[in-house]
């Protein structure tokens, strides 16, 4: 280090010790006072659970998933919160604290609403699904109460869960300073006190379609916390590397691309390429040799076990470097703490 | 005088601070959205590719083997006795022949409509399953 180095470095903590002393919050991450390489404390984070499941005149008033023997929301709904709890290491541990399950379709952008009876139909047919199919989030917003509940702290994110063709983005983010989290964010939430995520899951799919909708706000918000860095201090752009954009330098990939995949969702490559996935789970100690791989490392096509082997080497430890947490489930989980 | 200089600027770096906090994340009033953001297109799940759970052994010479895909456009199922295809409909029931003293190993490929939507396509790609809706292998066996 140069004697210039040291002066400014002396000068930048006079100044910073002084600016605490005066009760200014310097925006520091809480993990960059942590040691290195531990476990970081658990979060809990409050969950409401919203289930648009409309009973069905014509089907003895049954629920829309019962009549089309879809699955059960509240048990994919657990099922997708141990997975997270598993693959982030215990840190990430979701509570279900309020849970209201609606006898009606969502209201698309246009005003327009389903019949149950008629969607039952379209379903069978598999024709005559209303387009624009997007839901209309202003109403959403307003019908749950959503700012207040965020602003209280009542609740940190929404869980909605409907049918196939509801409309829904599979996450969203609102809030003061919202980007974008796999869908242009709320901009209409920007008075709200912090931000917030919606996901939108379908109770006609399984976990493993949950978890990569998680996938995709996960990728979106790292994106976000590494888009001022540049070159190798960009380690998120180094994560995400696969053979075929990056040939022989393959890391842990996309929710889309394993390490091998030629195109999206090949996840049943048999094709061995040479990765540093596993280099990952050593974090911060990049430094390791590549090993051979394929689709026998993550589930032989299986999308939620590939998905949980993603999700398994994202950074999970205490610590900090150029102003980014060395736990990066932290960002991904609350995005109040991406600067 | 050193420290004056110091303490000016720690003055200025507060007051700068309030300032773009209270108009960055917290304002009173909602402005008119921004003029339009080129964000990029959302990322989708893939559609579902399932298959009825098949029967075996048997001593049929062929079989229906049932296939839902979502957007379809194409199916076709290979094993030991050949390639059968056809156009995905809703639901898809393709016959494969089944050969005598024969395991079978079926592989599924389903081909999903390419969809425009807006600026996003999305769609035009394959999905492919060698088991059945409830994750049992697609095995028949012939004796």
């Amino acid at each position: 280090m140069s004697k210039d180095d040291s002066t400014f470095d002396t000068f930048t903590d006079w100044i910073s010790d002084n600016l605490r002393k005066l009760g200014v919050d310097l925006g520091l991450e809480p993990a960059a006072q942590q040691p290195v390489g531990q476990k970081p404390e658990p979060v809990t984070r409050r969950v409401s659970l919203i289930i648009h499941n409309p009973t069905v005149p014509g089907a003895d008033r049954q629920r829309l998933n019962k009549v089309l023997k879809w699955g059960d929301p509240d048990a994919l709904a657990a099922a997708y919160i141990n997975d997270l709890r598993e693959i982030s290491y215990g840190y990430c541990n979701y509570e279900i604290v309020e849970r209201q399950e609606v006898d009606k379709f969502p209201r698309k952008q246009d005003g327009f609403t389903y019949k149950a009876d008629d969607f039952v139909a379209a379903w069978k047919a598999r024709e005559g699904f209303h387009q624009p199919d997007a839901v209309d989030y202003d109403a959403l917003l307003a019908e749950f109460d959503m700012i207040s509940k965020v602003n209280s702290g009542a609740v940190d994110e929404f869980w909605l869960f409907a049918f196939p063709y509801a409309g829904y983005y599979e996450s969203i983010m609102g809030g003061p300073g919202a980007f974008w989290c796999n869908a242009p964010p709320l901009q209409q939430t920007a008075h709200a006190k912090r931000r917030f995520v919606i996901m939108g899951f379908n109770y006609q799919r399984g976990v493993g379609e949950m978890l990569e909708a998680f996938g995709h706000r996960a990728e979106s918000i790292m994106k976000y916390t590494f888009r001022n860095k540049k070159g190798a201090d960009n380690l998120w752009q180094r994560f995400i590397r696969y053979d075929q954009t990056d040939k022989g330098q393959a890391e842990v990939g996309l929710m889309h691309f394993a390490p091998n995949s030629v195109r999206d969702y090949d996840w049943g490559n048999t094709t061995r390429v040479a990765s540093r996935c596993d280099n990952w789970l050593n974090f911060p100690d990049l430094s390791g040799a590549p090993r051979i791989v394929d689709c026998n490392d993550w589930g032989k096509g299986d999308i939620r076990a590939h998905h949980q082997w993603w999700f398994r080497r994202l950074p999970h430890i205490t610590g900090a470097d150029n102003g980014i947490a060395y736990n990066w489930w932290q960002y991904i989980v609350d995005p109040n703490l991406v600067r | 005088m050193r420290r004056l200089i110091l303490v000016v600027i720690i003055v200025l770096v507060v007051l700068a601070g309030f300032f773009f906090y209270e108009t960055a994340v917290a304002p009173e009033t909602v402005d008119a959205p921004p003029t339009a953001t080129a964000y990029p297109c959302p990322q989708a799940t893939p559609e579902l590719l399932a298959v009825e759970p098949v029967t075996s052994p048997t001593d049929a010479a062929s079989q229906i083997v049932t296939v839902t895909l979502g957007n379809g456009e194409l199916i076709t199922i290979t094993s030991e006795a050949g390639e059968v295809g056809g156009t995905a409909v809703y639901p898809t029931e393709l016959e494969i022949p089944l050969l005598p003293q024969t395991v079978h190993h079926l592989t599924v490929t389903g081909q999903v409509r390419e969809v425009v939507q807006g600026d996003c396509t999305y769609g035009g790609y394959v999905l492919t399953t060698t088991t059945d809706v409830n994750g049992d292998p697609l095995v028949i066996e012939r004796p």
